[in-house]
């Protein structure tokens, strides 16, 4: 064995703690960096899969017979010829699929339709179909692996970013074992040893660890990524993009070992890296100023006045051991700060980021699950009827509203001014629904009214326009006459009759069919008006403002939908019209049946999916919260790691100084007392570094939720921030607390370790 | 015959009003096979003078020539292989590798330099170290005097130009002090090494060839004994 790997083994086994955690950081960081690897082997794999379930060869030629399908399985390069029956137009499909990692298809594509005498070239693109998105999956073709490649190379950039952050802690492992052994390390050098050798036995030794520590780290990282993919499907983000029985023939779990072997590469050549520059850094330093420890000395030191106000002589000594390893203090400290800030701060960004999106549909008006609009084609009011008794029997929907419009001009006695007029007609949902379900008046009595509800402008739409609604003498009046839009109906036939002139006036009314797209002209309409009365029973203004509702400065009315029926003709004619359909999925229905239901229907047309929007939102939101959780946790490890390390560590440096300490009088009670300090040092800036942190994240999210919200409503008042600290700052506290006991716990059992040898002994501290 | 020779050697620690002059424009000459004892008080620059003729420390300005060479005129790689072959090194606290056995601190240099140590030789060697039983024991396992003895095998073993000791007896009670400074004459009579030693002991001083007496970072004084 090589002096080098002789001198690694030999401080391997004789600084065990410090390999153990030298250990313990290289597994973190490969637990991390594997289940990147294996998120991205997996989610290529589900992407094959869904490209195979869409379509499933790379080649598909639409009409073959067996003869020509087994001429084409036995063409080099061709891995399978399938052959499926064609039941629409007889004769068989051939799906073709070529040995994976094949370079050149297409000359093998010729030479399958030779064979097979199929009468085409491969020129002919519209006598075969191509699955290009499979094939790429399958390294089928000239680019694929170069397209695969920049693919890889983008998903790389997060594992450098990554690597970069375990470096820090990788870094503090290898420093904190060379600085023990600095002079050992100035002496071989006093005794020929090159710089080159030097940095072999810390790379040798990096290798040894990276050996035990890479292996176990992919183990943890694969196991852990195994447990993220079984919750992410149990989670239910599957069933937003695909059926049940789809997502369990497309989600795969995949470990690929291209991607371990890209793991455990990367693994070794950081863990390398890091001990390569611990090295570089040992080198520098010519041989006598190791081995006299010149680099250790002390330039500086600070009065601390306030720690030795609160703490004495203690905190004075303390203050100024803690700040001999400034890099090491920061780093233990930031490491801190963000495992105690992503803690305290998590769950509130992933609430309030959620609160904000669920909010946002409501204040848009958004208060069902979807939004349909239903078309009516006949004289009567039936067939919406018929539509919404079809949706109730389906199982899918339930709080079904119905609102159909009517609009026209009103006169405001006043000025003289014609402004507009809707009457709204709405079942019991639909009047709930308009209200927030905190309506000014019982249903039963909204229903019994002999006359109109008139919903007047809120307070809101006062302030914010009072230029629209100088006039209220409009708003006062105890009936509207109206001139509403009519249209009167005319048939193909009587089109005919008409003169050119008078076809000119009328507008096509054609009925479209929602599921397939056809247009059917079903005759004309003739715009007219009718002039009707509308008594107002009972006045309200409205609750609020909203998007939805604008700044509407004309006369809105609401009836029940039973007057519509009645209404209908003669308000509005007879032509096509149409009914909003707001519903909300049944409890334990199946969303993509509701959906294809409501998208197959021919007089029905889908206008907004909410439930959809919101489920989606909220999948990849559970996605954010599981994969945050996860690095949470891996961060607080990682940083509670690094500090047992270092506060371990740092007192073993020093037990010759303790040591003196103690021989010119101090007790052990002080010296406990002294590390006390030095622990609430890390905690105490760790936390207050938090607490300003999680405060700039809070007014982040605070500012982030309120552009959203100003993105939708200019007219939103100015950003003023309510924030609710109590909980974060709560977590703080606890975290510091935990984070405290831990560190307390590491100085006793440090200085209890150190108490075995005698005062001389650790004073001469022979290593 | 020269074998080392040095230029006006200074070394300053520090800067501005806290520069320190630990070495001070000296110059003189060792002859090959000279035992030269280095005195002066603490803090009179005889340590460093050490480090800096071994190329464990470089000096501020000023040459150090050995065997024609110059020393400092190499790259770091080169001066370790210099450390290496051509001098060997005694730390008063003896400055061994705690992870490795007698034998192997022994051993070190020459494994470092690529070659197998003749099995021979490092019989002979422990042999004449009065180590032989303990060749298999770590440093912890050793008295004082024993550390210091393979300290010294360390140094001898590459046959090198040139030993340097600082204060090989510094730790040691008188009886180990004596039989130390034996070891050392030994290797001067026999193997005609060429050896500076920095002492504070006058009777160590008086048994060497040359006394030279440095204070504040210059030579004082620099008288031939009459023991050669």
């Amino acid at each position: 064995m090589g002096f080098r790997s002789l001198l690694a083994k030999r401080y391997i086994f004789e600084q065990k703690r410090h390999s153990v955690l030298t250990i313990c950081s290289i597994v973190a960081a490969l637990t991390l960096m594997t289940m990147l690897f294996t998120f991205f082997s997996t989610t290529t794999a589900c992407l094959r899969n869904y490209a195979y379930e869409k379509a499933p060869y790379h080649i598909m030629i639409p009409s073959v017979t067996r003869e020509q399908g087994n001429a084409i399985a036995k063409v080099d390069g061709i891995e399978s010829c399938t052959l499926v029956q064609n039941k629409m137009m007889g004769g068989m499909f051939a799906y073709i699929f070529f040995e994976k990692g094949l370079k050149d298809e297409e000359t093998v594509l010729r030479k399958a339709f030779e064979k097979a005498e199929l009468g085409f070239t491969i020129y002919d693109e519209g006598e075969y179909v191509r699955n290009d998105s499979l094939m790429q999956w399958d390294f089928v073709g000239v680019d694929t692996w170069a397209n695969f490649a920049s693919i890889f190379a983008l998903f790389y950039i997060f594992v450098i970013f990554l690597a970069v952050a375990m470096r820090l802690v990788i870094d503090t492992a290898f420093e904190i074992s060379s600085k023990e052994r600095e002079r050992q390390y100035g002496v071989l050098q006093s005794i020929g040893a090159t710089p080159k050798q030097v940095v072999g036995i810390i790379t040798t030794e990096s290798s040894m660890l990276s050996v035990i520590g890479v292996p176990i780290g992919m183990l943890c990282g694969t196991g852990l990524a195994y447990i993220a993919y079984c919750i992410v499907r149990a989670s239910g983000l599957t069933s937003v993009f695909f059926t049940a029985q789809k997502a369990e023939k497309i989600m795969e779990f995949n470990v690929s070992p291209l991607m371990l072997a890209a793991a455990a590469l990367t693994g070794f050549f950081w863990v390398w890296l890091s001990a390569y520059s611990t090295g570089m850094r040992i080198v520098k330093m010519s041989p006598m100023q190791a081995i006299s420890g010149r680099s250790n000395v002390v330039k500086k030191v600070k009065k601390h006045r306030l720690i030795g106000l609160l703490f004495g002589w203690k905190g004075k000594l303390a203050a100024r051991n803690v700040r001999r390893a400034p890099k090491r203090f920061i780093i233990t400290v930031l490491s801190l700060a963000l495992s105690i800030t992503l803690i305290a701060s998590f769950d509130y960004v992933i609430d309030g980021v959620n609160n904000t999106y669920q909010n946002l549909f409501e204040d848009l008006g958004f208060m069902r699950d979807f939004s349909a609009m239903a078309e009516f084609y006949n004289d009567s009011f039936e067939d919406v009827e018929e539509q919404i008794q079809k949706l109730e029997r389906s199982g899918y929907f339930e709080d079904i509203s119905v609102q159909c419009s009517g609009v026209g001009r009103t006169k405001d006695e006043s000025t003289g001014k014609l402004p507009p007029l809707t009457v709204e007609y709405v079942n019991e949902e639909g009047y709930l629904m308009r209200f927030r379900d905190d309506p000014p008046i019982p249903y039963e009595e909204f229903l019994k009214m002999d006359g109109y509800m008139h919903i007047t402008p809120s307070e809101d739409a006062k302030e914010i326009a009072p230029e629209l609604f100088e006039n209220w003498s409009l708003y006062e009046q105890d009936s509207y006459d109206g001139t509403l839009r009519c249209y009167v109906h005319v048939s193909l036939e009587e089109y005919e009759t008409l003169t050119e002139e008078e076809k000119k006036k009328l507008i096509p009314e054609e009925k479209i069919n929602q599921r397939t797209g056809e247009e059917t002209l079903l005759g004309y309409r003739n715009a007219t008006t009718t002039e009707h009365h509308f008594p107002v029973a009972y006045r309200t203004p409205d609750t609020a403002w909203t998007d939805t509702q604008g700044l509407f400065e004309g006369v809105e009315l609401y009836a029940p939908i039973e007057r519509y029926a009645e209404q209908d003709h003669v308000y509005y004619g007879d032509s096509l019209s149409g009914a909003q359909l707001e519903m909300n999925l049944k409890e334990g229905a199946e969303y993509r049946d509701a959906v294809k239901l409501l998208e197959s229907s021919a007089d029905m047309e889908l206008w907004y999916d909410i439930y959809g929007d919101k489920k989606a939102f909220g999948s990849v939101l559970s996605l954010v919260n599981i994969i945050g959780r996860f690095i949470m946790a891996m961060v607080a490890v990682i940083a509670l790691v690094n500090m047992i390390n270092i506060i371990s560590t740092g007192l073993l440096n020093r037990r010759a100084e303790l040591a003196t300490m103690q021989c010119v009088g101090m007790t052990e009670r002080q010296l406990l007392g002294m590390g006390i300090v030095e622990c609430l040092q890390y905690i105490l800036t760790a936390a207050i570094s938090a607490f300003f942190v999680c405060l700039a994240l809070l007014l982040g999210t605070e500012l982030f939720e309120y552009s959203i919200m100003a993105a939708a409503d200019p007219e939103l008042p100015k950003f003023e921030p309510e924030l609710h600290l109590t909980e974060p700052v709560l977590v703080i506290l606890l975290c510091a607390a935990v984070g405290f006991v831990i560190a307390l716990t590491t100085t006793i059992v440090s200085l209890n370790g150190m108490k075995k040898q005698a005062l001389v002994e650790q004073i001469r501290s022979v290593d | 015959m020269e074998l080392l020779r040095i230029e006006h050697l200074c070394k300053v620690y520090g800067s501005g009003e806290n520069a320190v002059h630990a070495l001070d424009d000296i110059s003189f000459t060792v002859p090959k096979g000279q035992l030269t004892a280095v005195i002066g008080p603490s803090g009179s620059g005889k340590s460093t003078l050490l480090h800096i003729l071994g190329g464990v420390d470089r000096p501020t300005s000023g040459k150090v020539f050995l065997d024609g060479q110059d020393v400092y005129a190499q790259n770091n790689h080169n001066l370790a292989i210099f450390r290496r072959r051509q001098v060997g090194l005694i730390y008063q606290f003896y400055n061994l590798i705690p992870v490795l056995t007698a034998e192997e601190n022994i051993t070190l240099p020459m494994i470092m330099d690529g070659r197998k140590p003749k099995p021979e030789q490092v019989d002979a060697l422990l042999e004449m170290l009065d180590i032989k039983e303990r060749r298999h024991h770590l440093p912890s396992q050793l008295s004082g005097g024993q550390q210091q003895r393979v300290s010294i095998g360390r140094a001898l073993f590459t046959s090198p130009s040139v030993i340097l000791a600082d204060e090989p007896t510094g730790n040691l009670d008188s009886k180990n002090s004596v039989e130390i400074l034996e070891l050392l004459r030994k290797s001067n009579r026999e193997f005609n090494q060429t050896m500076l030693i920095i002492t504070h002991d006058e009777n160590i001083a008086l048994q060497c060839d040359r006394i030279i007496t440095i204070t504040d970072g210059k030579i004082v004084s620099d008288v031939m004994t009459g023991q050669s």
